[in-house]
């Protein structure tokens, strides 16, 4: 099995036969996967796997050679990234991609004004700021912040723009377990409040923690999909990337 | 919220001019402003008219080295050809003044003219650019060869007559009208004090209507460009055409200046498209601080009045002065005095910031 349906559900998040082709490589190769609303999905593989190209194609930073990509029922392979964006879908970039010359209220005004005016936005900043815990930085140059603490900056503003889907690209790259376990909480406390969040992620810890299920792509293919439990039980997941960590519980 | 004008009217209008894209945002600042303009105001009655006119066009430089500093410094398109739209609107003022005047009357047409045309060709020009996916260091090629291009172009047109305006060649368009007020058979020249009022009060309007839109929705945008194109697509705008309306709406400030040039001095030349053209606003820009209005400001005018006085010593003094200060500023103070000044200002008074932050937040009514 290489895809799983979920015909009666809805799905806010749907990719057909999706291809991308650079030249003679194929960096996605015929994946049609499907995100039920509600739902935080992992999306793990060893480098060079397709998942970078995936969530580009999803954003639609990248066109697909071929297949399609429906978002909440709606066809958007043709539309720019702008327009998804207002459709209700949201990116926290891989690289840290906060305006590293402005300060923390800068960048999130950019964030909310789209939605918010006036005191609206200010209330929203607030309520953002409160959450990631930077009201003290309020304005400070983010550039100037700690690592962990431009992630979270990054992942509010991916917020403020109230998506019904969260793509986030390796939220918690370079962040202590502390930090890691507090973004996990994030992500969970999000869905709850509504958002399908679709999580690249190299950290086994934060997988299990969040991930009601998992989709593990290899060589720009779809290798197999299904919980915590079922992926790392399974050989060949263990076999292509999960090696060590697998080893390493109890 | 109570309407009734007074203190609650200043209030909205400094809640509309400060923000935190510029600087100037206490009380102090804006009791500087006041004397500065003042002082502005009642310097006709200070000086003789040679003085007069010749600040004339230091402000008429201002409005240019503004829309260099949107441009590049806040939006980060690096316009190495501003000169090219300033040029741009300077010819076609005079093209459309010389032709017209004896039928309108007066130069509002020619002002026009001169935005309108600016505004469109710097559209077309940007659409290559940014929706060809031309950034960073190539638009400043791009745009500066646009201008080197059109001093090209000019030089040739020595025997060329366009309207009733003979271009000229290397002599540039004589004849240019000066500006005028009113319309059609009312319409009344400016003289050199007149033309200065004019000037100036122009000039401080640029100023605060760029200061509104750098602290609008807009501002934030244009910030957000320059720092990251990327991260702000995906926070759902559309950076391109905001990036082609930046660039074309500066141009026509641009091109705004070039016709009050022309009008000025009732002459143009090719030299205004030339590459000691081109470079002389990205030296006051980066002087004054580029994403700064207040920077570039005062670098325009002192570096202007300074270059003014050493043309009279001898002719190759200015460019060297210009680019010695240009050198020291971008190795010293990369990112322009007036900012350096304002953060060692910051360190001693231990100030912060100079938002007047004293609880703004409202309950809705």
């Amino acid at each position: 099995m290489t895809t799983s349906q979920h015909g009666d559900e809805r799905a806010i998040l749907r990719t057909d036969g999706l291809t991308k082709r650079f030249g003679g490589l194929t960096a996605v190769d015929d994946i049609s996967f499907r995100l039920p609303a509600g739902e935080i999905r992992c999306l793990i593989g060893p480098n060079g796997a397709g998942k970078s190209t995936f969530l580009k194609l999803v954003t639609g930073t990248h066109r697909p050679t071929e297949g399609t990509v429906h978002f909440d029922g709606e066809d958007i392979t043709d539309l720019k990234p702008h327009v998804r964006v207002r459709r209700g879908m949201s990116l926290k970039f891989q690289r840290i991609s906060t305006y590293r010359e402005l300060t923390v209220e800068q960048n999130l005004r950019v964030a909310t004004q789209r939605i918010h005016d006036g005191q609206d936005a200010t209330r929203r900043i607030d309520e953002l700021l409160d959450l990631i815990g930077l009201t003290a930085e309020r304005e400070a140059v983010a550039g100037s912040l700690a690592h962990g603490d431009q992630q979270w900056l990054e992942i509010a503003m991916a917020m403020a723009t109230e998506p019904k889907l969260l793509l986030l690209d390796e939220p918690t790259a370079g962040m202590t377990i502390e930090e890691t376990r507090e973004t996990g909480e994030l992500i969970q406390d999000l869905v709850r409040e509504g958002m399908s969040i679709l999580v690249v992620e190299h950290d086994i810890n934060l997988v299990r923690q969040v991930a009601d299920r998992v989709t593990v792509l290899n060589q720009g293919s779809m290798l197999m999909e299904g919980t915590v439990a079922e992926v790392t039980g399974n050989e060949d997941v263990k076999r292509i990337y999960l090696g060590k960590q697998a080893e390493g519980t109890a | 919220m109570t309407d009734a004008g007074g203190p609650g009217a200043i209030a909205r209008l400094r809640d509309l001019l400060e923000g935190q894209n510029t600087l100037g945002n206490s009380t102090r600042f804006w009791y500087g402003f006041l004397v500065v303009v003042g002082f502005m105001f009642v310097y006709p009655f200070l000086t003789n008219p040679f003085v007069l006119k010749v600040n004339t066009d230091y402000f008429v430089w201002m409005i240019l080295a503004l829309s260099l500093a949107v441009v590049w410094g806040y939006t980060g398109i690096f316009n190495f050809g501003q000169t090219a739209f300033f040029g741009l609107g300077a010819y076609t003022f005079g093209i459309v003044g010389i032709t017209l005047i004896e039928v309108t009357g007066g130069t509002n047409v020619a002002i026009l003219a001169a935005v309108v045309v600016t505004v469109l060709a710097s559209a077309l020009l940007g659409y290559f650019m940014f929706y060809g996916r031309i950034r960073g260091l190539y638009v400043a090629i791009l745009t500066l060869a646009v201008a080197l291009t059109g001093n090209l172009i000019l030089v040739r047109t020595t025997n060329t007559t366009i309207g009733a305006a003979e271009l000229g060649g290397n002599n540039g368009v004589t004849g240019i009208p000066s500006l005028t007020l009113g319309g059609g058979p009312l319409s009344v020249p400016l003289g050199i004090t007149a033309q200065y009022y004019l000037v100036a009060l122009l000039l401080v309007a640029t100023y605060l209507g760029l200061r509104i839109l750098l602290n609008s929705y807009y501002g934030y945008v244009l910030l957000a460009i320059r720092e990251d194109e990327d991260r702000t697509r995906m926070l759902g705008y559309d950076v391109r055409k905001l990036k082609l309306i930046a660039f074309s709406l500066t141009a026509g400030l641009a091109g705004f200046a070039g016709a009050l040039h022309a009008a000025w001095g009732n002459f143009i030349d090719p030299t205004v498209m030339g590459l000691t053209a081109a470079s002389v606003p990205i030296i006051w820009v980066t002087v004054g601080g580029r994403d700064t209005l207040i920077g570039p400001l005062v670098a325009a005018y002192a570096l202007q009045s300074i270059s003014t006085k050493l043309s009279t010593v001898g002719s190759g003094y200015t460019n060297i002065f210009l680019g010695a200060v240009f050198v020291l500023v971008v190795l010293f103070f990369p990112d322009g005095l007036i900012p350096a000044i304002v953060a060692r200002w910051r360190e001693r008074t231990g100030d912060g910031h100079d938002i007047d932050r004293s609880n703004t937040t409202e309950a809705e009514a």
